[in-house]
């Protein structure tokens, strides 16, 4: 107990120094203008926080880490929020995160209050992601403790686990679905060079392919293209309705909502621990439990303000959530996290238990760049609300061709090689096919990542134990993580035959209950 | 809805034949990977061939759902060749074949010509195509956005652009303008 304490304590006074290093002015400039990038990219229908950092990754690779860092998380945090825009002005969510925003939104964007709902969701924004920061910095330190004691097989149990838990959580359809493709992530990741015996498999004699899956620019085809091939196949003009009208809300909104806004802060924090889930699970879950437990159940739905509080509180605090798992054990907690992660790795960090030993200070320059970031993103949220609801008037077949050649450059750009882009283009194709086969990409992505170290922790395992399983059962850390696993099996399976049973799914249920279905 | 659930039952068997020959595939391939100190245990083939077998389990699993909710049917049904024609001669699946025609194009010939050229010429394109303004302005954005997206990456952040061969400005490189 005292040694937990311990830790967080030296983390803590680790954030003066990391105020000191923010402070830079051309670090705010860089967290300023990320934080406007996000915003204009979540503000397009379609267009997600994931696709924000594919298109702007490429801006980092000239920069040194703190910068690029900085200027991601800021991208990161705009888009997340950037989506509320286009959910209340148009009932289109921006990004899936903002999806249960428009419910209550729209219908407040009807009555003329759009403007209050949208600078409502920037605030309830700015609190969830400062909340999951708060969290993020106690937390972490005490996962830290823990994941120092993993071996071989319980990094191959968290990325089996990782796998297991995001393919359910990520489609709140069918998990198997998930799993799916989360194991053809796996498959992915083998192709290559291992990193045992440097064998080449599935190269087909390629010398390209011996170098692996390049995974940036994957991650920018799965993002990327296919989301540029889905929403340009639409063809329903936007429509805005209503007027803006004042901006910022009055105070009792948020005096009245405390206990909703800490408990969609809660909600986030823990959704975007678990691999993969993302802020589009959070905002559901968050929503879902706010109708619930409001002291106004009937209002939701109808324009309500806590309909808007509760999906944006949550929803940013994901992030913070998210960097748990990313940091500790190298396994992202959403997709954007994974493009986050695969841009830290790109500047020489290594995520993953040693990143505390390694990097002592990361976590609080993370926390310190995420606090800011949530201001720049509250306050060009709230100046910049009339102009961002005028470029929704933009059509969408003049926006969308301008992003790929952002998404060639980037895939191009890490290793200055021409098959990358091939790359990206076949993973982009495959992305959009799955997508149609309503198959959820978030478990492509965790796999492309975890799949080495489930590959090679697996095998150092069992060369380890003289290929006994035995030794499995006598580490505590590794019985917990079979325990969890077989329960994610067990609860998947009972989703499975209640969705093949024809039960309605949680974002269904909740837009039947109130009148959308 | 039901209808949905139908064709997806469809896609959903047509999803498990293609994820067990993968399966399949990926068991055998790894099979006959070389085996290191006499124990396939420690080999390169284990993980994978683990993973063939878990598709060809998981390919029955999900096919078996979809058998049970109509797909065979389904299956056949969206196989038929008059319902694969009425799907090409769709509005939809026409716009998205040409728009994603235009990307393979582009993405071609990114590296052998200028990016700039190239970028305008994808671009251009797929303003027309899809009617995005009247052609004068098409011309005017694509130029503008081809060279602001070349200046702000190649010189902006010093990101390597691809120049190709240099066509159709290699007059101007070799001349040193």
């Amino acid at each position: 107990m005292t040694e937990a304490l311990q830790n967080i304590v030296n983390h803590l006074s680790m954030v003066p120094q990391s105020i000191g290093a923010v402070a830079d002015p051309w670090m705010i400039f860089l967290i300023f203008g990320g934080s406007v990038m996000g915003l204009l990219v979540g503000v397009i229908p379609g267009l997600t926080a994931t696709m924000a950092l594919a298109l702007l990754i490429n801006v980092s690779y000239g920069m040194r880490l703190n910068y690029a860092v900085g200027f991601l998380i800021a991208v990161y945090v705009g888009a997340t929020s950037g989506g509320l825009c286009s959910a209340i002005m148009m009932n289109i969510p921006g990004t899936p995160a903002a999806a249960a925003t428009a419910i209550d939104g729209h219908q407040l964007a009807r009555r003329g209050e759009g403007g209050i709902a949208i600078g409502t969701g920037y605030i309830a924004s700015f609190i969830g992601t400062i909340f999951s920061i708060v969290i993020m910095l106690t937390m972490t330190p005490l996962i830290y403790m823990i994941a120092i004691k993993f071996g071989h097989w319980e990094m191959f149990l968290i990325a089996l686990f990782g796998i297991m838990i995001c393919g359910s959580l990520s489609t709140d359809k069918d998990p198997l679905k998930g799993w799916i493709v989360g194991f053809i992530g796996f498959a992915a990741a083998m192709i290559g060079m291992e990193a045992i015996y440097a064998y080449p498999r599935f190269t087909m004699g390629s010398l390209q392919l011996k170098g692996g899956i390049p995974l940036i620019p994957c991650l920018i085809g799965v993002f990327g293209i296919s989301e540029v091939l889905a929403v340009l196949q639409e063809t329903t003009p936007y429509k805005i309705d209503g007027k803006i009208g004042r901006i910022i809300p009055p105070l009792s909104v948020f005096k009245n909502l405390i206990p909703a806004t800490l408990r969609s802060g809660v909600i986030g924090v823990i959704v975007g621990a678990i691999p993969g889930a993302g802020e589009d699970v959070g905002s559901w879950v968050s929503y879902d439990m706010g109708r619930r437990r409001s002291k106004n159940p009937k209002e939701f739905g109808k324009g309500s303000l806590e309909g808007v509080v509760c999906p944006e509180v949550a929803n940013n605090a994901v992030i913070g959530g998210a960097m748990i798992p990313m940091l500790t054990l190298a396994v992202p907690g959403s997709p954007p996290n994974a493009l986050l992660l695969a841009a830290i790795t790109l500047h020489g960090i290594k995520a993953g238990p040693m990143l505390e030993t390694e990097n002592p200070g990361f976590l609080a320059l993370i926390a310190v760049i995420l606090a800011v970031a949530a201001l720049a993103m509250v306050v060009w949220g709230l100046l910049l609300t009339k102009p961002m609801v005028a470029i929704l008037k933009v059509k969408r077949e003049i926006l969308l061709p301008l992003v790929v050649p952002l998404t060639l450059i980037g895939a191009y750009a890490g290793g200055v090689r021409v098959f990358d882009v091939y790359a990206m283009l076949f993973f982009g194709l495959l992305g959009y096919v799955l997508r149609r086969l309503d198959f959820p990409l978030a478990p492509l992505v965790l796999g492309l990542i975890l799949g080495p170290m489930a590959d090679i922790s697996f095998r150092r395992a069992l060369m380890q134990s003289r290929s006994s399983f035995a030794p499995l059962l006598e580490r505590p850390i590794g019985l917990v993580l079979i325990a969890a696993i077989l329960f994610i099996l067990i609860t998947g399976i009972i989703k499975i035959r209640q969705y093949h049973s024809g039960q309605k799914t949680l974002s269904e249920e909740i837009l039947n209950e109130v009148g959308r279905g | 809805m039901n209808d949905d659930r139908s064709k997806m039952a469809g896609l959903d068997v047509i999803s498990a034949v293609v994820l067990l020959v993968l399966g399949a595939a990926m068991t055998y391939v790894s099979y006959t990977m070389r085996i290191y100190n006499k124990s396939l245990v420690v080999s390169p083939g284990l993980f994978p061939m683990i993973l063939g077998v878990l598709f060809m389990l998981l390919a029955a699993l999900l096919g078996g759902l979809a058998l049970r909710r109509g797909g065979r049917s389904a299956a056949a049904g969206l196989l038929s060749l008059s319902r694969l024609a009425a799907c090409c001669s769709s509005p939809t699946f026409y716009r998205g074949v040409i728009v994603l025609g235009l990307i393979v194009v582009y993405v071609f010939l990114f590296g052998t010509i200028h990016f700039v050229a190239v970028t305008f010429l994808y671009l251009t394109g797929t303003f027309l195509y899809l009617r995005a303004m009247r052609p004068p302005y098409c011309l005017a954005v694509a130029a503008i956005a081809a060279a602001v997206v070349y200046a702000v990456f190649a010189y902006g952040f010093g990101i390597p652009v691809p120049n190709g061969s240099g066509w159709p400005f290699g007059f101007l490189l070799a001349t040193g303008a």
